[in-house]
């Protein structure tokens, strides 16, 4: 079932976050009077911060935006978005560029790592989330957990997405 | 993971963290998805969204972006910037971050029209900031930062001077 689930996540990742589009559905006054309890599933297939790398297109040539010289802060803040997303969804490609760029993100990014060892995301997210989820009367959370780490989140996160996404 | 579930419905809240290319900027990004897990609430979503094989309730985006403070630094520079006096920018930025996201979740899940006079949201007036490209509402902002929602709907955590810097 988890599986399922995993598939969902990555599915709504896919099908709506083009601009323009309405991502967000929003819960209807419907939906408020019929919940009576909730649990609350969280997904976290990473234990240390990542480093992400521009991606090659799929035809083998850099992104534009890479050749760029010189970038706006502007530019800089989409980028950052979009690649967030893209990240999520094909965390690191297949070919020997990506490999590179992935290898070469680590490297740059190990003082922060470290710098972060000891640092408690997960338990530090799940009491943040649990402390405002809980607050929220219509929701009825009865329950957080992480769900289990293992294959299934693994899949999601490879699944390539049909489209880039620009926010 | 839905077998043993006893309630009506799930709230999935998927997360990833990190470095964008560069290491310029911290992002903590977050999707979630209401399920239905009994007949009720399925006869909702079906009723609501006829085309929706999922019978989702609900579902949003969010996303934490915090800048090193430094300017046109190398990824060197910036991975040094992060990590100085044993990461305290960074673990300042992943705590807030955290707090960010949660607060984010909650506030959007109560966004609909019968909540709307009691949460932060109605208190500001209708103001619209230029981001990423698109006008974004300013839902609530802080000496430092912006929520923002952009045209689809999704929720951001911002600086402001990342805003001015556009």
């Amino acid at each position: 079932m988890f599986r399922s689930a995993c598939v969902l996540v990555a599915w709504f990742l896919l099908e709506g976050a083009a601009s323009g589009q309405t991502f967000r559905i929003p819960a209807s006054n419907e939906t408020l009077k019929a919940v009576r309890s909730t649990r609350v599933i969280l997904a976290l297939k990473q234990d240390e911060i990542i480093a992400d790398y521009v991606r090659p297109r799929s035809n083998g040539a850099a992104t534009p935006q890479e050749n760029m010289p010189k970038v706006s802060p502007g530019f800089l803040t989409d980028l950052a978005i979009g690649f967030a997303f893209d990240a999520f969804a094909d965390a690191v490609g297949n070919d020997a560029i990506s490999a590179g760029r992935a290898r070469r993100a680590e490297e740059q990014s190990e003082p922060v790592r470290k710098a972060l060892q000891g640092y408690a995301f997960r338990s530090g997210y799940e009491r943040a989330l649990g402390e405002k989820l809980r607050a929220i009367d219509w929701l009825k959370v009865t329950e957080i957990r992480y769900a289990p780490t293992g294959a299934p989140v693994e899949e999601c996160a490879r699944m390539r997405p049909k489209r880039r996404f620009s926010s | 993971m839905r077998k043993d579930a006893t309630e009506t419905t799930l709230l999935l809240v998927s997360t990833r963290y990190s470095l964008s290319p560069g290491l310029r900027y911290l992002r903590i990004w977050c999707a979630a998805v209401l399920l239905p897990n009994n007949d009720t609430l399925k006869n909702i979503a079906t009723t609501e969204r006829p085309d929706d094989k999922f019978f989702r309730l609900y579902r949003n985006q969010f996303l934490y972006l915090e800048p090193v403070d430094t300017r046109a630094a190398k990824p060197e520079e910036a991975a040094a910037r992060w990590s100085e006096n044993n990461g305290e920018r960074i673990r300042a930025a992943m705590s807030e971050g955290i707090a960010e996201i949660a607060r984010l979740i909650a506030l959007d899940l109560q966004d609909f029209a019968a909540q709307r006079e009691k949460t932060e949201i109605a208190k500001q007036p209708s103001k619209i900031v230029r981001y990423a490209r698109q006008d974004a509402t300013v839902l609530s902002e802080t000496e430092r930062r912006y929520t923002l929602r952009l045209p689809n709907g999704t929720l951001r955590s911002v600086p402001k001077d990342l805003l001015a810097a556009e």
